[in-house]
């Protein structure tokens, strides 16, 4: 019987894959392959639809700016759309497969006297079985108002909807309910760790280096795994391949400059761009104590090597000093080294050698009556991955994607070494250094599999799974817990694998059209996450660790179900849409009540050993469900979008609230956003983004009892008090300077004023003893932000 | 093209309107710095319902009367301190025996049994506090506990002689042989006394697990997994040569109690060894904050602990 089913679904497959390509076999067929790229720097386009307009079948470059489409013999006709490019249109005459390069021209300056409409390639979002899916340029970072003067990329992807800061002071990010360690942020295909500089208040993310920034919320294509909530896929520029082009911009808080150009004109070039804080030299003039500097530099290099092989290596060096009470320095880098190579018109792909590296220090000292103890905290995570990816254009209705993947970690979650000094009748110094948590190694490999296929002109799926083996490696003491408790213990020889986890994803998406301008989008996708994160703030901070799952802590899982409509008015410039999602997860992780972050006698007992973290932590269960109402416009004078999204998350976790349920602390029902960019003028433009959500969740002390002539005081269930909402309007006016015809040199000025209402947004509460009455206290509400002006120079030549 | 005349001939025009461009930025940036707002303190207003029953109450298998005080928790956000609970109904029950608790007229708040009373070892008592109305909603609430008092190690024997101790320390080397039970204690707390009066030693638990750390409020005991059966065990202790004299009685108590006892003794340690339960400390701070275990039911309105144990004891007259 269950041969006979096999034997039934596997010829509904071949019937499904074949029947669009026997039917188009009574005429001939050619493959029109090639790339997109601007017209003006050689770079290569992503996401561009390249398409038919006779037939309207068309497809999207991928991330290399790769397309192939199915035509018939003789004449034809290809069309693009791209947005912030004109679109065009090619007549070609086909006589067998062909490869052409598509040069496209910027869209020209926005003209007053002209009602020209910029195109939003509505036709892609309404065919593509995608949902939660944004897409985003440099161009949409710098139309927001700027942060401190900064375009920043991940505060632009905070205000979209179903994404929210993990706090005003954060880049983290939390979608839909998700927390901030469930998100994957990939830098031309590298995993970047940690994406914060100053405590928070920047990303990592140079925008001068960026081009294509694309969201997936939740519905994460099968080529990418190990998040449970969502994928950041960011790509950067190529370099420009014909001239030299520079950029920059002088801010209040840092400066940035970016350098491109061709090696080789049309076949090698580079670009590299930096961004440099000198923050803290100011503060060092008020406060010798304080330090708060940081760099980024992306480098990266594109060698054209012939027409079927191209060659990228892209690097990221990124580097924060802090000291404000306890010192801090965080060390970013990454390194892809890539080859694209064409083996025949329907068969692309991309090999991939990458790098990631993320460490930590930090260090503190404290002095007591007779003791001094100077301390530093080392964590990190390395990795480094081979993998290979395919596209498989087999007819214009199927476009198969296939690949692997092996990757080889290394975690180290905490080391803890420094001095310790007892000033006693002898003074004696011992230095210590003691492995908190051993170090640890891991060997994944990947597969996946999927295809987008057309059934029919309205019905078009997404179907694929990933299958992936996680392997904890030896060489290190793996404990034994039970009840949470360390029973046993045992080293595990170097490069023998002591824990396995296999999983397999499948991920599912459906469009309907329902006319020429709405579509009904639904999808299903399976995740898994490996590696864990534990954070002592929901915001992250220096104590944050990375580590592998093991016996004791095993893999997250998510099951998300998303239903969406979209549907576009007037003329394809308005675009509204509504999407529900409902995730579900298991073996989440949070810590313990009473769970401690350091224990104090790891730091005061000498030749202790490993200790053993997993005791502060429990695994439960998640779910969150949400509806996400947003209604968007691309007119030429006024652009931006207005969005509301209902959502909830909660979680139940043992040993957590009593083993209840309780508000996971992204919790957030209500966020209500509105960005507008309006171009008054050619030379000038305005912006405004207004966010009002709900406030955080907290758990606060308050009340105290007595027991035997000791005070001890009680806290609220976990999460369960909520601060106040949140609000913020953001303003921002940018004046281009005027420029004669011809010139080379741009600039323009950027004046910005964050949080114009001074709303005082609490990011946290302290408690603290009142002076009048000791007995009482006091919550004091700590906001990092009021109205803050700030104005940068932007220039390019 | 027409020099500008507002520059000599030898300056680059768009390398001074650069400069000076900058030097503005630099200026309203210094500005921007010093005038804008940053870190702002506001006063949050807090609204909670803060009324817990707080029980600090003890039953034992020692005759004697035994105690219960009851309290309204105090209010952090207020400075209300702890009061009395007034006019509960209380009673204690193994569904065999049933002890009533009154309250004592010259001390509102504390409760105790009429007269002399001793729980039995293996049993589970049920409290019962009831005619309470603590959040002051009209409605009378109760509140209950269910403890099992564990089966009292028993004392076989004890012996005495002066010998070197573990230290090569010259003293009085005591073993206090005893057993322990099925439903017998997870923890046991010993102490010893020296002519009644309280002693600290070196206690070691030779047969346990070895976990010992008085600071740790117990020894492990050894767990009787059978019904039936039992564990011959003993305790080694030691008291300095120039204590003990003949004819000095040298006493060996143990409290026997469960896990969830040693648990809440443990979290209360933890939450207040500063002496002070707001956290100062850097390693307080680095805390999730929780509440010490209770077995008041419901949770969440009850606080304190009513601690059921067992008592065990042997003594012995010292002679050289």
């Amino acid at each position: 019987m269950k041969a006979k089913t096999m034997r039934q679904t596997l010829l509904i497959l071949i019937f499904l894959f074949t029947i669009p390509s026997t039917y188009s076999q009574s005429l001939r067929t050619y493959s029109i392959n090639g790339y997109v790229q601007d017209k003006e720097s050689g770079e290569r386009l992503i996401g561009c639809y390249v398409f038919d307009p006779e037939k309207s079948r068309g497809i999207l470059t991928n991330s290399f700016g790769y397309f192939n489409i199915t035509a018939n013999e003789g004449n034809n006709k290809i069309a693009t759309h791209y947005l912030g490019y004109n679109d065009q249109s090619i007549s070609l005459i086909i006589i067998n497969d062909t490869t052409i390069i598509i040069k496209l021209t910027p869209a020209q300056p926005f003209k007053l006297d002209e009602v020209s409409i910029i195109s939003s390639g509505f036709e892609a979002k309404l065919s593509r079985p995608q949902t939660g899916l944004l897409n985003l340029n440099s161009k949409d970072v710098k139309r927001l108002p700027s942060f401190l003067g900064e375009s920043d990329v991940m505060r632009a992807i905070q205000v979209l909807p179903g994404i929210q800061a993990a706090n005003e002071r954060s880049t983290g990010i939390s979608v839909r309910g998700g927390s901030i360690d469930q998100n994957l942020f990939l830098l031309d295909d590298a995993p970047v760790f940690q994406i914060s500089h100053m405590m928070g208040f920047f990303s990592v993310f140079n925008n001068d280096a960026v081009k294509d920034i694309k969201v997936y919320k939740g519905d994460i294509p099968a080529n990418y795994g190990g998040r449970l909530s969502s994928l950041i896929d960011i790509r950067t520029k190529d370099g420009n391949l014909q001239n030299v082009a520079v950029s920059g911009g002088v801010g209040i808080i840092c400066s940035n400059l970016s350098v491109e150009g061709p090696i080789v004109k049309n076949r090698v070039s580079f670009i590299v761009s930096g961004k440099y804080s000198y923050l803290g030299l100011l503060y060092k003039r008020i406060e010798s104590n304080v330090d708060l500097t940081f760099y980024d530099l992306n480098c990266k290099l594109n060698a054209v090597i012939n027409n079927n092989n191209r060659i990228y290596i892209s690097s990221y060096n990124g580097n924060d000093n802090s000291k404000i009470g306890m010192n801090a320095n965080y060390h970013n880098n990454t390194l892809s080294m890539r080859w694209n190579h064409i083996y025949n018109p329907k068969l692309f792909s991309n090999v991939s050698l990458i790098y990631s590296n993320y460490r930590y220090t930090t260090s503190y000292s404290t002095e007591t009556n007779n003791n001094s103890l100077n301390y530093s905290w080392n964590s990190g995570i390395q990795q480094i991955t081979l993998k290979a990816e395919y596209n498989y254009y087999l007819n214009s209705n199927n476009t198969i994607d296939f690949g692997a993947s092996t990757t080889y970690k290394n975690f180290m979650p905490g080391k803890l070494e420094g001095n310790k000094t007892v000033i006693d009748n002898i003074t004696k110094s011992e230095p210590f250094s003691n492995r908190v948590v051993d170090e640890q190694r891991v060997q994944e490999y990947a597969m996946y599999i999927s295809n987008q296929q057309k059934i029919t002109e309205k019905l078009s799926f997404k179907y694929g799974i990933r299958a992936s083996l996680y392997q904890d490696m030896g060489g290190h003491w793996v404990y034994k817990l039970i009840n949470h408790q360390v029973v046993d213990s045992v080293y595990e020889a170097k490069n023998k694998t002591y824990a396995n986890f296999f999983s397999l994803e499948p991920r599912i998406g459906i469009n309907y059209r329902t006319s020429n301008n709405s579509a009904i989008k639904a999808s299903y996708s399976y995740t898994t996450q490996q590696d864990q994160l534990i954070m002592k703030t929901n915001g992250g901070g220096p104590l944050d660790v990375w580590f592998p799952s093991d016996n004791n802590i095993k893999p997250q899982k998510s099951s998300q179900y998303s239903l969406g409509y979209v549907h576009y008015m007037l003329n394809n410039l308005l675009e509204a849409s509504i999407d529900g999602y409902y995730k579900h997860m298991t073996d989440i992780i949070d810590y313990k009540d009473g769970a401690s972050f350091l224990e104090s006698s790891s730091v005061y007992t000498i030749n202790k050993t490993s200790y053993n973290f997993e005791e502060q932590l429990r695994a439960g269960n998640g779910y969150s469900y949400g509806t996400e109402l947003m209604l968007k416009s691309d007119f030429n004078k006024l652009n931006g979008f207005i969005s509301y999204t209902y959502a909830r998350s909660f979680r139940k976790i043992p040993d957590i609230n009593h083993g209840q349920t309780y508000l996971s602390p992204f919790d957030k029902p209500h966020a209500f956003d509105v960005f507008l960019n309006y171009n008054a003028t050619k030379r000038m433009s305005i912006s405004a983004n207004f966010r009002c959500q709900s406030g955080q969740v907290t758990t606060i002390p308050f009340y105290v009892i007595e027991m035997w002539g000791k005070a001890l005081s009680g806290y609220s269930n976990r999460n369960e008090y909520r601060l106040p909402s949140y609000q913020r309007l953001d303003l921002s006016l940018t004046i281009k300077n005027k420029e004669h015809p011809g010139q080379y040199y741009h600039s323009e000025w950027n004046f910005s004023i964050t949080n114009v209402l001074n709303h005082a947004n609490i990011q946290y509460v302290n408690f603290v003893s009142s002076k009048e009455n000791p007995n009482i206290i006091n919550a004091k509400g700590v906001s990092m932000l009021g109205i803050i002006p700030s104005v940068s120079y932007h220039f390019n030549f | 093209m027409q020099h500008d005349t507002r520059f000599p001939k030898y300056v680059n025009r768009k390398a001074v309107i650069f400069f000076v461009n900058y030097i503005l930025l630099c200026v309203c940036s210094v500005m921007v710095i010093f005038l804008s707002s940053c870190q702002q303190n506001l006063d949050v207003e807090i609204k909670t319902n803060d009324k817990l029953l707080v029980v600090n109450g003890e039953f034992t298998n020692d005759s004697v009367v035994h105690s219960i005080e009851l309290y309204c928790s105090g209010s952090l956000i207020t400075g209300r301190p702890q009061a009395v609970v007034s006019g509960a109904t209380i009673y204690l029950t193994d569904k065999t025996d049933t002890f009533n608790y009154i309250e004592n007229r010259d001390t509102l708040g504390l409760y105790q049994t009429l007269g002399k009373c001793r729980g039995k070892g293996g049993h589970i008592y049920h409290l019962s506090i009831t005619n309470i109305d603590i959040d002051k909603d009209g409605k009378l609430d109760s509140y209950t506990a269910n403890s099992l008092m564990p089966l009292p190690i028993k004392f076989d024997s004890l012996t005495s002689k002066r010998g070197l101790d573990g230290d090569r320390n010259m003293g009085v080397i005591n073993r206090a042989y005893y057993k322990t039970f099925y439903n017998g204690p997870d923890y046991v707390y010993p102490y010893v006394l020296l002519n009644k009066l309280h002693l600290y030693g070196t206690i070691t638990d030779r047969l346990g697990s070895g976990e010992i750390n008085r600071a740790e409020k117990g020894l492990i005991a050894p767990k009787v997994v059978s019904p039936g059966s039992f564990v011959n065990n003993f305790s080694y202790f030691s008291i300095s040569k120039n204590t003990v004299v003949k004819g000095d009685t040298i006493s060996f108590i143990c409290f026997n109690f469960t896990k969830e006892i040693y648990g809440f003794l443990k979290e209360f340690d933890n939450n207040t060894y500063s002496g002070d339960s707001f956290q100062e400390n850097i390693y307080d701070q680095l805390k999730i904050p929780s509440n010490v275990s209770t077995n008041i039911e419901p949770a969440g309105k009850s606080a304190g602990y009513f601690f059921v144990y067992s008592v065990s004891s042997i003594s012995k007259v010292f002679y050289e």
